[in-house]
């Protein structure tokens, strides 16, 4: 159950992208926008929606869910949002379905703004259109620096699989392919060329 | 030197990006850029560079590498950039370390336009902006897609 408050003109100075308004676009996102007040486990976006509003935590914790594409079974929490945090605003000229599923990880509540306003305002407003700018900017490259971790992680796993081989006597990685690997690691072939490739050379 | 803003003119027009440019516009930027050919192997941005300048590809293809911080040596090679991409437009507006290296993997065209003017025509012009982000989010898209096949791929599916 969602309960709906309307928004105080304070709460827009919570967040950077509304730093610049000016009284006529201020109004407009104040008569437009809400907020939604989430119970713990409550759905905000499911992964493939096509988004009509963006929303901008103002309390509580969301985690950021992936369902497998490959293994339906599978699902991943890919990263935790906080109170700051825009949900959606990547997408904001384009329609994309999104990518994951969000979930209120206790009782939150968010700023939630019809997205064809927020893209108008932007549009009008150089400021606004930095901040979201720079808000996307920032998420492009914790993407990037995050695969690292991810890397890492399955890279722990290989060696783990070098070390048993050679505890079985079995050479490694001459006598198996990747997809040997991928199938003995339960993970995708094309995972386990990246971290062949970025692996030193090993005899 | 006439040629060559000749040809940068008519890159900028044939980008796309750039069609809602007003002629002061395109002059400032046209004064700003010039064209860059890359040979295959060589290596156009290194990872932890401040970069001064953003890279249109005219034609060719270069790659991203991102050198691990927890596994010194090792690296991950990202999507292939090519025709229409933009390089570093991610630091238009905030001047951090670039996060990855890029090299041409074939022979290569960019047009290149200083970070700061860009930054400056961008600001003026919303509908540059909207491009841009257009372009940024389809990128974020790529990103997440890259990044969570990896996260899924670290978990046992068969299981």
């Amino acid at each position: 159950m969602r309960t709906y408050f309307q928004v105080a003109p304070i709460t827009l100075s919570i967040f950077d992208v509304f730093d610049g308004l000016s009284e006529i676009e201020r109004t407009s996102v104040l008569t437009t926008s809400k907020l939604r007040e989430c119970k713990s486990g409550e759905v905000i976006i499911s992964q493939g929606d096509i988004l009509s509003e963006v929303h901008f935590i103002i309390s509580g914790t969301f985690i950021f869910k992936r369902r497998s594409e490959v293994d339906p079974c599978v699902e991943v929490v890919a990263k935790l949002c906080g109170v700051g945090d825009g949900m959606g605003d990547g997408t904001l000229f384009q329609d994309f379905p999104f990518k994951g599923t969000i979930e209120a990880l206790g009782d939150a509540v968010v700023l939630s703004i019809n997205k064809q306003v927020l893209s108008e305002i932007a549009e009008a407003n150089s400021k606004v259109m930095k901040a979201l700018y720079l808000r996307s900017a920032k998420k492009i490259i914790g993407f990037i620096e995050g695969m690292d971790k991810q890397l890492g992680e399955l890279s722990k796993r290989l060696e783990a699989l070098h070390v048993d081989l050679e505890k079985a006597g079995v050479p490694f990685p001459k006598s198996l392919t990747k997809t040997e690997m991928a199938k003995m690691l339960g993970v995708s072939r094309v995972a386990v060329s990246q971290v062949m490739n970025r692996a030193p050379n090993k005899d | 030197m006439q040629k060559l803003s000749k040809a940068t003119k008519l890159a900028l027009k044939n980008f796309g990006f750039f069609d809602s440019l007003r002629a002061e516009e395109l002059q400032k930027l046209v004064a700003e850029s010039r064209i860059l050919d890359c040979t295959k192997g060589e290596t156009l941005v290194t990872q932890g560079d401040l970069l001064s300048q953003i890279y249109f590809i005219l034609s060719g293809s270069l790659i991203g590498k991102r050198l691990s911080e927890l596994n010194p040596g090792a690296e991950a090679v990202l999507t292939p950039f090519k025709f229409g991409d933009v390089i570093g437009q991610e630091i238009l507006f905030s001047n951090v370390p670039y996060p990855i290296s890029i090299i041409a993997s074939s022979n290569s065209t960019l047009l290149v336009i200083k970070r700061e003017t860009l930054a400056e025509v961008a600001h003026n012009n919303s509908q540059l902006m909207v491009a841009l982000m257009k372009r940024m989010a389809t990128q974020l898209a790529a990103h997440e897609t890259n990044i969570y096949k990896l996260i899924e791929s670290s978990f046992d599916t068969k299981h």
